[in-house]
C-alpha cells in the first residue's frame, strides 16, 4: 500500500488498483494492488458515529478496458 | 448524523462518471467503509468476493444463488448484512459470488431502495439520498 494525497478528479492514474478516498476531501488518499493491503484504512470502532459518507472508503478503480457497462442483476 | 445527502458521482479511468456512494457494513466489533454503484437495473445487491475475505464472511455460508443478466449467469451466496448508508442503519441482502468481476460493488433495488428518495442528477453528476 502507499499513502498518497491526489485529487479524486485524477482517479484515472490508479485504473485496476484498489483506492481510499476521503470523501470529504475529495482525495484520494491511499493505493494497494488488494483490498486486503488498505483495508486497515477503512476499518473502524462500531462506536464510530460518523455516517459512511464521510469516512474514508474503499473504491476498485475500473480497468481501462471495462465498460461500458450494462449491469443488470435478476 | 444526517440520515440524506448529496453524493457527487465518481469518475473511472475514461472520465465517465457514476453514482457511487459508500456503504458501511458491520464486521464483527469494527465496520468497513466500501464503496458501491447506485445500480436500478439490479434485483440484489452483489459485492465483489474479496469484500467478503476482509469482513471475515464465509462466503459459501450464505445461500446459494444463480444471478441472470446480459452476457449469462453467475454463481452467488446469499448473505443478510448489517449496512449504514448516508446514517441510515438497516439490514440488506447482499450477493457476495467469486464470478463476479466488473470493479463496481453493486448496490441493488431489494432492501435498500425502499428506504429512501433517490434522485439520480446526471445533469450535475450527482446522487440525492432522502
Amino acid at each position: 500500500m502507499k499513502k498518497v494525497n491526489i485529487s479524486t478528479k485524477l482517479m484515472g492514474r490508479f485504473a485496476g488498483k484498489w483506492v481510499v478516498i476521503d470523501p470529504v476531501k475529495e482525495k484520494i488518499i491511499a493505493v494497494g494492488q488488494t483490498l486486503e493491503e488498505i483495508d486497515p484504512l477503512i476499518t473502524r470502532p462500531i462506536g464510530d458515529s460518523r455516517p459512511s459518507g464521510e469516512v474514508p472508503t474503499a473504491f476498485r478503480v475500473p480497468r481501462k478496458d471495462e465498460g461500458p457497462f450494462i449491469l443488470i442483476i435478476r | 448524523m444526517k440520515s440524506s445527502g448529496v453524493f457527487p458521482y465518481k469518475s473511472d479511468a475514461k472520465g465517465n462518471f457514476f453514482p457511487v456512494i459508500s456503504v458501511s457494513i458491520k464486521a464483527g466489533k469494527a465496520k468497513k467503509t466500501f464503496s458501491a454503484l447506485v445500480d436500478s437495473g439490479a434485483t440484489v445487491s452483489i459485492f465483489r468476493a474479496e469484500v467478503a475475505d476482509v469482513l471475515r464472511v464465509k462466503l459459501e455460508s450464505g445461500k446459494e444463488i444463480y444471478l441472470g443478466g446480459v452476457g449469462g449467469h453467475i454463481k452467488g451466496y446469499l448473505h443478510r448484512l448489517k449496512i449504514e448508508i448516508a446514517g441510515r442503519k438497516f439490514t440488506c441482502p447482499v450477493v457476495f459470488s467469486r464470478e463476479y468481476l466488473v470493479s463496481f460493488n453493486l448496490l441493488g433495488r431489494e432492501g435498500f431502495f425502499k428506504k429512501f428518495r433517490i434522485i439520480f442528477e446526471e445533469k450535475n453528476n450527482q446522487l440525492q439520498l432522502h
